[in-house]
């Protein structure tokens, strides 16, 4: 479904290139679920805004499927204020010029995805942190894209509404199927959901991983010692961190 | 802020007013200043009475209430341009930001005489006052609005192709309602100051005339009806904008009240 080859970025720092993604081979097959992870400033989400087109690689080459369609979930859940759920959602149709009727439709059916029908009137300071990122994950949604790229969708939220949202996306995509690229800092997280774990380091895959737990996952996977292996095994790949503790500094934390 | 709300603001306002007669009336009877210094509620009423049903009233009122409109609407229009523009292409802030902080540090009042010279005695001269009073306050307004617009949703935006202009529709301009509402709001006032300045300058009517021809007569009752009347205008100006702001921002403004259930 996407190819990438030897996939190159740089950014200029001022006069100075400065080499984010170097040298990246990437397939990702209908209907899997491919995770990469890394720590934050590895260009995980530079690779995600080259997938997309957002970004122009710098060199190599990115293969989509004619006709690909994308939906994106970043990182925060970056709704609007000033819409309404229903409105947030509904907003890739109306840049689109779907006509009314149908948005409805298409947005009710988004958020039936999501469980969150019953809050459509609501305005994003009604949400938690929880209803809000799936808000955002039934916006990606609602053009019923062909790939659905995440971008540390949860890493705002605790830990125990995280492994609910885990479970809530693996749900969605018992039902739909979608292809997604997931981009996260969680070992757990992205052994319960992956199909493939690719481990980002100085620009390239250093490690890969294919999951072979079994189809439908869910709380009860968690628990299995099977997960539980694959944690250990990628937590002892993962590279040295020398410099730490570091601090790194991010815009200041916002939930929607 | 809700409508239950800006109503009972509104009988509150009317109760304050009530008293602040009471309280005028209490003073004379008690001070007895001289008439001509400061008059009572009942004179000050009486002259507004006969004002009024000559006419005279409604006429200076309509035109500085059409001069302060005109102004404050033109200023207002040129100076969300200013603040989108500056916003926008970075070139225009590079060659304008010392031409605005030069001219901000001048009280704008002072340019009243030189638009007199260039613009004429007539209407529009009190109305170009007023506009450019407000010019700044809601360019700079709007400036600091669209500069808000916020990184994560212009992502999302690109990441929807979405054109320029949906761009601007669907994201910039509701970003930037806000700030730019509380432009208007400052600007509403100082479009008063702005054609009364201009009326001060030489004119035969309007409420600026009123009040030079009740100074010129020691009618001081029509000094105090041309005040009022020029208070009404500025408050009625500064209601609407705040009408059109619970209008337009409606579910917004609801998230600045915490503990209120929407
Ligand atoms: N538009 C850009 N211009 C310049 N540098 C950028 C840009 N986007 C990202 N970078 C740099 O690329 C590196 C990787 O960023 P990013 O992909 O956001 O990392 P991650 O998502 O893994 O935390 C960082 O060092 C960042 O400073
Ligand atoms: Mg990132």
């Amino acid at each position: 479904m996407i190819h990438v080859e030897a996939l190159r970025k740089t950014f200029m720092r001022g006069t100075v290139p400065h080499v984010v993604l170097d040298g990246i081979d990437l397939h990702v097959e209908a209907e899997q679920i491919v995770t990469v992870i890394g720590r934050s400033g590895s260009g995980k989400s530079t690779l995600l805004d080259c997938l997309m087109g957002l970004e122009q690689p710098t060199s190599g080459s990115i293969e989509r499927k004619q006709g690909l369609k994308f939906g994106y979930v970043f990182q925060r859940p970056a709704l609007l204020p000033w819409r309404t759920v229903a409105g947030n959602v509904g907003l890739p149709l109306v840049v689109a010029k779907i006509p009314k009727q149908r948005r409805r439709e298409m947005v009710q059916d988004a958020l039936n995805k999501v469980g969150l029908n019953y809050a459509a009137g609501l305005y994003p300071f009604q949400l938690s942190g929880g209803m809000a990122q799936r808000v955002a994950i039934a916006r990606a949604l609602v053009q019923d894209p062909d790939v659905l790229l995440l971008d540390e969708p949860f890493s705002a939220l605790d830990p125990l509404l995280r492994e609910n949202m885990n479970v809530n996306l693996l749900k969605l995509w018992q039902i739909t199927r979608k292809t997604m690229v997931l981009v996260t800092h969680s070992i757990d997280e992205a052994v319960i959901l992956s199909d493939r774990i690719l481990l980002l380091e100085k620009g390239r895959f250093i490690q890969q991983f294919d999951i072979d737990l079994a189809r439908p996952r869910g709380f009860d996977t968690f628990k299995t010692p099977q997960f539980a292996e694959w944690v250990r095994l990628i937590h002892a790949h993962l590279p040295e961190q020398p410099n730490l503790p570091r601090v790194v500094l991010e815009e200041p934390h916002e939930l929607v | 802020m809700n409508w239950s709300d800006s109503w009972r603001g509104l009988v509150k306002l009317g109760l304050y007013a009530v008293s602040l007669i009471v309280f005028w009336q209490l003073v004379i009877w008690v001070v007895r200043p001289a008439p001509w210094l400061f008059p009572s509620p009942t004179a000050v009423f009486s002259r507004l009475g006969d004002l009024a049903s000559s006419g005279q009233l409604w006429r200076h009122v309509g035109i500085t209430l059409s001069e302060v409109l005109s102004g404050f609407c033109g200023g207002s229009a040129l100076g969300f341009l200013l603040g989108y523009s500056l916003s926008r292409f970075a070139w225009v802030e590079r060659l304008l930001s010392p031409l605005l902080v030069a001219s901000n540090s001048v009280p704008v009042v002072a340019f009243a005489p030189l638009l007199l010279l260039w613009f004429g005695s007539g209407f529009q001269t009190k109305a170009i006052v007023a506009a450019v009073m407000v010019f700044l306050p809601v360019g700079l307004n709007t400036l600091q609005g669209f500069r808000a617009v916020r990184d994560v949703h212009r992502r999302l935006m690109f990441s929807l192709h979405a054109n320029r202009r949906q761009i601007f529709l669907l994201l910039e301009l509701p970003s930037a309602l806000p700030s730019i509402l509380t432009g208007l709001k400052i600007a509403a006032p100082l479009a008063v100051v702005g054609a009364v300045v201009g009326e001060f300058l030489g004119t035969w009517e309007g409420l600026g005339f009123l009040i030079l021809d009740a100074n010129a007569r020691l009618d001081t009752p029509q000094l105090f009806v041309a005040l009022f009347c020029l208070s009404w205008v500025g408050m009625g100006l500064y209601f609407a904008i705040q009408f059109l702001e619970i209008k337009v921002l409606g579910p917004q403004m609801r998230t600045k009240l915490p503990g209120k259930p929407p």
